[in-house]
C-alpha cells in the first residue's frame, strides 16, 4: 500500500492546522502570555497531525517496524514546519524590524529620529524583560532580575557561538 | 521508506550549510537574507527539481516520490535554519540580556542597570539600516517610506495578525 503521498499531505497542510489551532487558541486564552498560546497551538497541532497520520497513514502499514521510518520522517517534518511557525509567530510579536516597518507603514513617511522618540530604547528594553518575566525565563525580585530557566540561557549562548562561527562581531 | 530519504536530505542540507558558512567567513554579504534563500532553497530546489525533469524524461518514475520526500525533508530543515538566522544576524537583545544577567557579578541586574548597555543606534537604527539593506525601506528626502515590497510585507503581517485576533506586536 502507498502511504507516501497521504503522508506528505497531511504533512503539506500541518502549517494551515497549527493556524487554525492558534486562531482558536488565541482567543480562548486572550490573558495568557502569547509565546505561550503560540507554542501550545504547535503542540496541539502535532496532535491532530498525529492522528491523522494515525488514522489515513499508519493504519495502512501491515507491519510496525515499516512504521518506524514514516514516523521518524513525520516526527522531523512536522518539528520542523512548528519551529517555523513559532518563529513567524515570534518575528510578529518581537522583531524591531516589523515593528518599525509598522511605525512608517502608520505614518506613511517619517524620520529616523520621530521612530526613536516612538520606540525607545527604554521601552524596547521593559517589553523584554515583562515578556522573558510572563514566560518564566527571568525572576523579578526586589528590583532585580536574573536568571530562571537555563532553557533560553543555553539558546543565547548557542546563537552567540554560532555569530561568532558565521564571523559576525 | 528508504533510508535513503534521510541519508539524502539531511547531506543536501549539511552542503548548504558549509556553503553559507564559508560565504559568511569569506565575507558576510549585504542582502544576506536574500542569499541565504539563494543557498538553501533555489539552488537545492531547482537542482532537485530539474533531477526528477530528466528522470521523467529517461521515463524513471518510480523514484520521484521518493525524490519529492527529500526535497520536503531538505525545506523544512533548511526553512528552521533561516528561521533561526535573525536571532544571530541582528543580535538579539532578548537574548543578550539572558547573558548580561547570568555573566553579571551578582547574576542580577535592575532594568536601568540593562537598559544602559544599550542605545537608539545599536537597536533602532542598525534595524533600519538593515531594512534599508533589505530594500523594504527607501530614503526620501530626510524621511524614510516603505518600498512596495516592505509594504506588502507589512501587510501580511497585519492580516496575519488580525486571523489569530491580535493587535500587531510591540516588537
Amino acid at each position: 500500500m502507498n502511504y507516501h503521498m497521504p503522508m506528505l499531505i497531511i504533512l503539506f497542510a500541518s502549517p494551515a492546522i497549527i493556524l487554525i489551532t492558534h486562531m482558536s487558541l488565541s482567543r480562548i486564552w486572550n490573558t495568557h502570555p502569547r509565546q505561550a498560546v503560540a507554542i501550545r497551538a504547535a503542540l496541539i497541532g502535532g496532535i491532530a497531525v498525529s492522528l491523522l497520520l494515525s488514522y489515513c497513514v499508519f493504519s495502512k502499514i501491515p507491519s510496525p517496524r515499516e512504521m518506524i521510518r514514516p514516523a521518524f520522517y513525520s516526527a522531523i517534518v512536522y518539528g520542523a514546519i512548528a519551529y517555523v511557525y513559532f518563529h513567524f509567530f515570534n518575528m510578529s510579536e518581537t522583531a524591531r524590524r516589523i515593528r518599525i516597518m509598522y511605525e512608517v507603514y502608520q505614518a506613511k513617511s517619517i524620520c529616523c529620529d520621530k521612530i526613536t522618540d516612538i520606540y525607545k530604547t527604554t521601552d524596547i528594553i521593559s517589553i523584554r524583560l515583562r515578556r522573558m518575566t510572563d514566560m518564566k525565563q527571568l525572576r523579578l525580585s526586589q528590583g532585580y532580575y536574573s536568571v530562571n530557566s537555563r532553557v533560553l540561557y543555553c539558546a543565547a549562548l548557542l546563537v552567540k557561538l554560532w555569530r561568532s562561527m558565521l564571523g559576525f562581531k | 521508506m528508504s533510508p535513503d530519504v534521510f541519508l539524502q536530505g539531511f547531506s543536501i542540507f549539511m552542503v548548504c550549510l558549509a556553503v553559507h558558512i564559508i560565504v559568511w567567513r569569506v565575507r558576510i554579504p549585504r542582502n544576506d537574507i536574500s542569499v541565504l534563500f539563494f543557498i538553501f532553497l533555489v539552488v537545492p530546489v531547482l537542482g532537485l527539481t530539474g533531477t526528477a525533469a530528466v528522470m521523467c524524461w529517461r521515463g524513471v518514475t518510480n523514484s520521484l516520490v521518493e525524490m519529492l520526500e527529500v526535497l520536503i525533508l531538505h525545506i523544512s530543515l533548511a526553512s528552521a535554519y533561516i528561521a533561526t538566522y535573525p536571532a544571530a544576524q541582528a543580535s538579539s537583545p532578548s537574548l543578550d540580556i539572558l547573558i548580561s544577567i547570568a555573566t553579571s557579578m551578582n547574576k542580577r541586574l535592575t532594568e536601568d542597570d540593562i537598559a544602559a548597555k544599550y542605545n537608539d543606534i545599536t537597536l533602532v537604527k542598525s534595524r533600519i539600516e538593515d531594512l534599508r539593506g533589505m530594500m523594504f525601506v527607501s530614503q526620501v528626502g530626510d524621511n524614510i517610506v516603505l518600498t512596495a515590497t516592505g509594504e506588502v510585507l507589512i501587510c501580511l503581517f497585519i492580516l496575519y495578525r488580525r486571523m489569530i485576533g491580535l493587535p500587531l506586536g510591540e516588537g
